[in-house]
């Protein structure tokens, strides 16, 4: 398994580009580090060799204090050093996991059917996770220990060009070596990390289902599911570890190599007389230090294939794009209500099997239409049209004249809203549940929209008014959360409304709390209400009645 | 319960493991001892402190030989090192699981599920790590492995060893004074890690209500806010553990300049040879290396217990020791066959009453309070009242989805201790008014478990008014119906909800407000459907006049109580609020 390195380089280009001066400075630090630790083996031949020869006590206390001292600082860098790596990936990932969930959020509803919020965490928050060290000290750590090495063999040349090919040779050998078994890895880290995005689908899917398994005495079966997610577990597990292995036991093999090396060079260059004794030592401490950038490489590996893994993951999601066939260019939607023809559509989810066919009406601004049908018939499904969470396989629809598929999405859903009978209340502030995150929406503007729905007194008592912040779940009753999602609507202020079974979680006389809510809503706004009870539709001045056969629509 | 004695039992799990690991890091730990040895008598041979030795070429390939024994010792240990690991991580997760399924389902996660999933996944991870031979296990070999090292330097020369080890001392009492704030940024770092995962799993929960609303760039700049807060706690809790690390790391470039000093004079006196100085240098460097694996231990033992207590508190009030409890795995041997539970003939159900029964949820104080009622075999009882009066509260505390906080509830008479696992089929079964499905075909949604073999699935299928949907499923009862059931509509994924409730047949049938996502039309033929079966006794939460108006009682509920309780006919005559609800459906 091999991964594109134009893949690694354009992701660390993006998401390293903003942070320039932090990584220059990072480099600057890693280089003054490497000159430290290439001077100081320098200063132990020093001690050594003057030790030897009756040097005065005070000179070497000289050298040995100068040792330390350098150590300190060398240790200041590298902490510096940490933490500027430390912000460069966090920010980095946080980017990254930032626009990976927009782009996801991007994909059609086709995506998203098949995956489950606890895969989604993995994907987005488990692969990115370990690319932190890839941004943040895969690329210096190489390219420093890289340096280290190169530094370590020019400085054995300056010593004895004989001590500096042999080390040389080693070094080449090394770095082949490594190179050849660098994925061995990957395949385990990949096999783990898809085990590991499955066990956690399953387990969140199962925790958010706990009421209907605990009710329906199903916990045998969540069991059994559990049991088998933790077997294939194991299994990438140890195929993992297997890669692992192999990388540990070459960069350990290549060790023992470095050190008989560098004793064979000093015992024949002594014996020549071509050095001394001191020197020998200088070699064999340059060799050892050899050790911490190749542990070092080793670790950078391992990420790297841990990076690799996730990296590619990343990449084919970054890849995918929207089947929606044709991105808006951009065409102007017209203010005020909105016009809605939809033409001969046609749409199913599963080629060959049309869950509408021919379909075709057409309301004037300000008009409002019924729909209604059995359940499955396809009425949620003209709704998602309209909105265009898919595009039809055949037909057209036209909004104000424009059809949709040239309109800019961001647009179509700012003039499009929809209120569907399931709503998410998330943990979050009142605030960022009405106006999903908008922080451009005044607080004057949601206060009214409460008043319109009769909630200002309950947003009133809560302890901090807007910024309280509601559970995941919102300890609301559906009804509750039925009208903050006409809430949401209202701040919207679109020129077509769709209400989507809106009210069929509330008793009726909740629902009649809301009736002058809609008639505001429905004011100036061309609507369609979808709803399978009669007495919804009232207001419509024409319904459209949805059959496994022919549509008829029908004056009110 | 400490954090060390909870270790203590997840490792006890499987000593033969951890035996093996343990012996593998000390022969692992004692090579580098080895090969300071070698360097040694190199040293000193070459420097003509030792007799010259024809071996010397020897001595030059020896660090092979010793290499060699590591690798291979390397390469065993490391499945049985990923297998130890992992048996520690299962069986905290195992435990957890089982301690939630045994919750009250409804209340049975303190946060929300993505913040659940953080804590499965990343504080298991952290105290499988801590468990394993990558901390705990190496750090007792380790220093074994430094016993053998420094009672070699002391035999060497023990005034230098001394003084090269004293540094060390210093270092562990500064680790001991920093433990407090370890755990402290470990537990911030990791709670905003939680909000970033709390929020993904929302996220991708309501994909479709966040395209409608077009709200994708505004979602991912609150994403970046919270990002930016984990950003900072994360860099404040590695940093400082960077920090100590350094201090320790740096003890060993301490040592190896005291020695520098020390052994100057021996050294021009000849007492302390070049193959001494390679020994100490090289033994230095190994003790603060050990010095830095018990800085680390004892660091990753604070972090270790901040994700020992978040686990902890995810299961609220579960014994402390059953999160490490020896509960079997299952990894290699089948899981038992589940015992199903057969109704006892004293079970049957004639009669269920309900007496006080009371929930208040903590944080808003609302719920049920002192609801009394009796239902009997083969009649229909519906709940009814307007948004937030109470009526799912009350079906969840009957059933133990909620713990009742006063009240009781007595089947036939007797009192039911534990209605979580008391109300269970074949006593009940129950459907919430927002069912959820999995990811799995149709037909395991249906059986949840249960042996097609005993069940009749076609029955089930036909009383839930599901066949004609069925037969238009491209693979029928095998068609994966997609995360929480997405690729079904709203009625279908509520009749399959249904049918698996039917395919139970328990004494007793919970709907709470089945007709949300039906059409009238579908939902009479389901009404029509249940009565034909024999003997149903149901219990439902319904505002549509066909199902008050079929009910044997209504229980009318108000702010939280039963208001009233009667036939549609006499709550009609006595109840402006009944007539309101009941009307109010009609008039429009």
């Amino acid at each position: 398994m091999s991964i594109p390195l134009t893949q690694y380089w354009r992701l660390l280009r993006r998401y390293l580009r903003p942070q320039g001066p932090k990584v220059l400075l990072l480099g600057i630090l890693l280089l003054t580090g490497i000159g430290l630790q290439l001077y100081y083996p320098t200063v132990l031949q020093r001690f050594i060799d003057q030790a030897g020869a009756g040097t005065p006590g005070l000179r070497l206390l000289a050298l040995a204090a100068l040792f330390l001292g350098l150590a300190i600082a060398n240790q200041l860098l590298a902490l510096w050093a940490t933490y500027l790596g430390q912000e460069i990936g966090w920010r980095a990932t946080n980017e990254l996991r930032a626009e990976l969930t927009e782009h996801l959020l991007g994909l059609d509803l086709s995506y998203h059917k098949d995956r489950t919020a606890g895969e989604m965490i993995e994907r987005i928050d488990g692969d990115v996770t370990p690319l932190a060290n890839f941004f943040s000290a895969f690329v210096v750590q190489v390219a420093a220990n890289a340096l280290l090495l190169a530094g370590v063999l020019a400085v054995l040349y300056t010593v004895d060009w004989r001590a500096g090919l042999a080390l040389s040779g080693f070094a080449a050998l090394h770095l082949t070596v490594l190179l050849r078994t660098r994925h061995s890895a990957m395949p385990g880290w990949q096999a783990s990390r898809q085990a590991s995005s499955q066990f956690f689908g399953y387990l969140g899917e199962r925790l958010a289902g706990l009421e209907e398994i605990r009710a329906n005495g199903a916990e045998h079966a969540v069991r059994l599911g559990f049991v088998q997610a933790l077997r294939t577990r194991l299994q990438a597990e140890l195929k993992a570890g297997r890669g692992m292995a192999i990388m540990l036991v070459v960069s350990f093999g290549l060790l023992a190599v470095g050190t008989s090396t560098a004793f064979g060079v000093g015992l024949a260059l002594v014996r020549a007389g071509a050095i001394s004794v001191g020197t020998a030592y200088m070699i064999f401490f340059y060799t050892e230090q050899l050790r911490r950038p190749t542990e070092q490489i080793v670790q950078q590996m391992q990420d790297l294939a841990r990076a690799g893994a996730s990296i590619s993951r990343i990449g084919d999601l970054l890849a995918m794009r929207s089947t929606l066939a044709v991105h808006g260019e951009g065409a102007p939607l017209p203010d005020g209500p909105l016009a809605l023809a939809v033409d001969r559509l046609t749409f199913g989810y599963i080629p060959g099997v049309p869950v509408l066919e021919n379909l075709s009406f057409a309301l004037k601004p300000g008009e409002v239409l019924g729909v209604r049908g059995r359940t499955g018939i396809g009425k949620s499904t003209l709704a998602r049209l309209v909105a265009r969470l898919y595009d039809p396989v055949g037909g057209s629809i036209r909004l104000g004249g424009v059809d949709v598929r040239s309109v800019r999405l961001a647009d179509l859903r700012r003039r499009v809203g929809v209120v569907t009978q399931e709503v998410q209340i998330f943990r979050g502030t009142l605030r960022d549940n009405l106006t999903l995150f908008d922080a451009t929406v005044a607080d004057s503007r949601i206060w009214a929209a409460l008043d319109e729905l009769g909630l200002r007194e309950w947003a009133a008592s809560l302890p901090n008014g807007l910024d309280t912040e509601l559970a995941s779940g919102g300890g609301l009753s559906a009804g509750e959360a039925q009208l903050l999602a006409f809430a949401r609507v209202f701040l919207k202020d679109p020129g077509l409304v769709i209400l989507d079974e809106a009210s069929s979680r509330l008793d009726p006389v909740t629902e009649q709390r809301l009736e002058q809510a809609i008639d505001r809503l429905l004011l100036g706004r061309t609507a369609i209400l979808i709803a399978h009870r009669l007495s919804t539709l009232r207001r419509a001045g024409q319904v459209l009645s949805l059959q496994s056969g022919p549509e008829e629509v029908v004056a009110g | 319960m400490k954090p060390w004695r909870t270790v203590l039992r997840l490792l006890a799990y499987r000593p033969w493991l951890v035996a093996a690991c343990f012996l593998s890091w000390v022969l692992i730990s004692l090579t580098p001892t080895g090969l300071g040895l070698v360097a040694r008598s190199f040293f000193n041979a070459l420097s003509g402190s030792a007799p010259a030795l024809d071996s010397l070429w020897l001595l030059a390939v020896l660090p092979v030989a010793v290499q060699s024994g590591r690798l291979l010792v390397t390469w065993l240990s490391v499945p049985v090192s990923v297998l130890q690991r992992f048996t520690v991580s299962a069986l905290l997760t195992t435990n957890m699981l089982e301690q939630i399924l045994r919750r009250p389902g409804a209340r049975a996660l303190p946060g929300s599920t993505g913040d659940a999933i953080s804590r499965f996944r990343d504080d298991a991870d952290a105290v499988a790590l801590f468990a394993s031979m990558i901390t705990v296990i190496s750090a007792v070999a380790e220093a074994l492995s430094a016993g053998v090292t420094l009672g070699l330097m002391l035999h060497i020369n023990a005034f230098v060893t001394v003084a090269a080890v004293l540094p060390l001392v210093g270092v562990m009492i500064v680790a001991k004074a920093a433990g407090q704030r370890i755990g402290r940024y470990r537990d911030r770092s990791r709670t905003a890690a939680a909000r970033v995962t709390g929020m993904l799993g929302e996220i991708f929960t309501m994909v479709p209500a966040l395209k409608l609303a077009g709200a994708e760039a505004n979602v991912a700049g609150h994403l970046r806010r919270l990002g930016d807060q984990r950003r900072a706690h994360a860099v404040q809790d590695s940093l400082f553990t960077e920090l100590l690390r350094s201090v320790y790391l740096n003890t060993a470039n301490l040592g190896t300049g005291l020695v520098l000093l020390l052994a100057a004079g021996s050294m021009r006196s000849g007492t302390f040879t070049v193959g001494d100085f390679a020994l100490f240098a090289a033994y230095v460097g190994r003790l603060a290396g050990f010095t830095g694996v018990v800085g680390d231990l004892l660091a990753s033992y604070k972090q270790m217990g901040v994700s020992l207590r978040r686990m902890q508190a995810l299961l609220e009030d579960a014994p402390a020791v059953a999160l490490a409890a020896h509960s079997p795995l299952y990894l290699d041997t089948p899981l038992p066959e589940r015992h199903r539970r057969s109704l006892q003939p004293e079970e049957r159900l004639n009669r269920l009453e309900v007496e006080d029964l009371t929930y208040e949820y903590p944080d808003s104080g609302r719920g049920v309070r002192g609801a009394t009622f009796t239902l009997t075999r083969g009649t229909l009882t519906v709940i009814t009242g307007r948004v937030g009066s109470g009526k799912s509260t009350l079906l969840r505390a009957l059933l133990g989805l909620l713990p009742a906080q006063g009240g009781a509830v007595h089947w036939n008479g007797r009192v039911v201790d534990h209605p979580g696992s008391f109300f269970q089929p074949p006593i009940s079964s129950y459907t919430p008014q927002v069912p959820v499905l999995f990811s799995a075909t149709l037909k395991e949604n249906i059986l949840l478990g249960l042996p097609e073999a005993e069940a009749d699935l076609a029955g089930a299928v036909h009383a839930a008014v599901l066949e004609q949907d069925v037969a238009g499923l491209e693979k029928r009862l095998e068609t994966e119906v997609g995360a929480r059931g997405v690729k079904l509509s709203g009625g279908q994924v509520q009749r399959t909800a249904a049918a698996r409730m039917f395919v139970r047949e328990p004494e007793l049938l919970v709907f709470d407000d089945l007709s949300s996502a039906l059409d009238e039309e579908t939902e009479e033929k389901l009404w029509e459907r249940l009565r034909a079966r024999k003997e149903t006794t149901c219990l439902a939460v319904s505002h549509r006049p066909a199902v008050l108006e079929a009910a044997d009682q209504i229980l009318l509920m108000s702010q939280g109580r039963v208001e009233m309780i009667g036939t549609a006919p006499q709550l009609l005559a006595a109840s402006d609020e009944f007539r309101a609800i009941l009307e109010g459906d009609r008039t429009h």
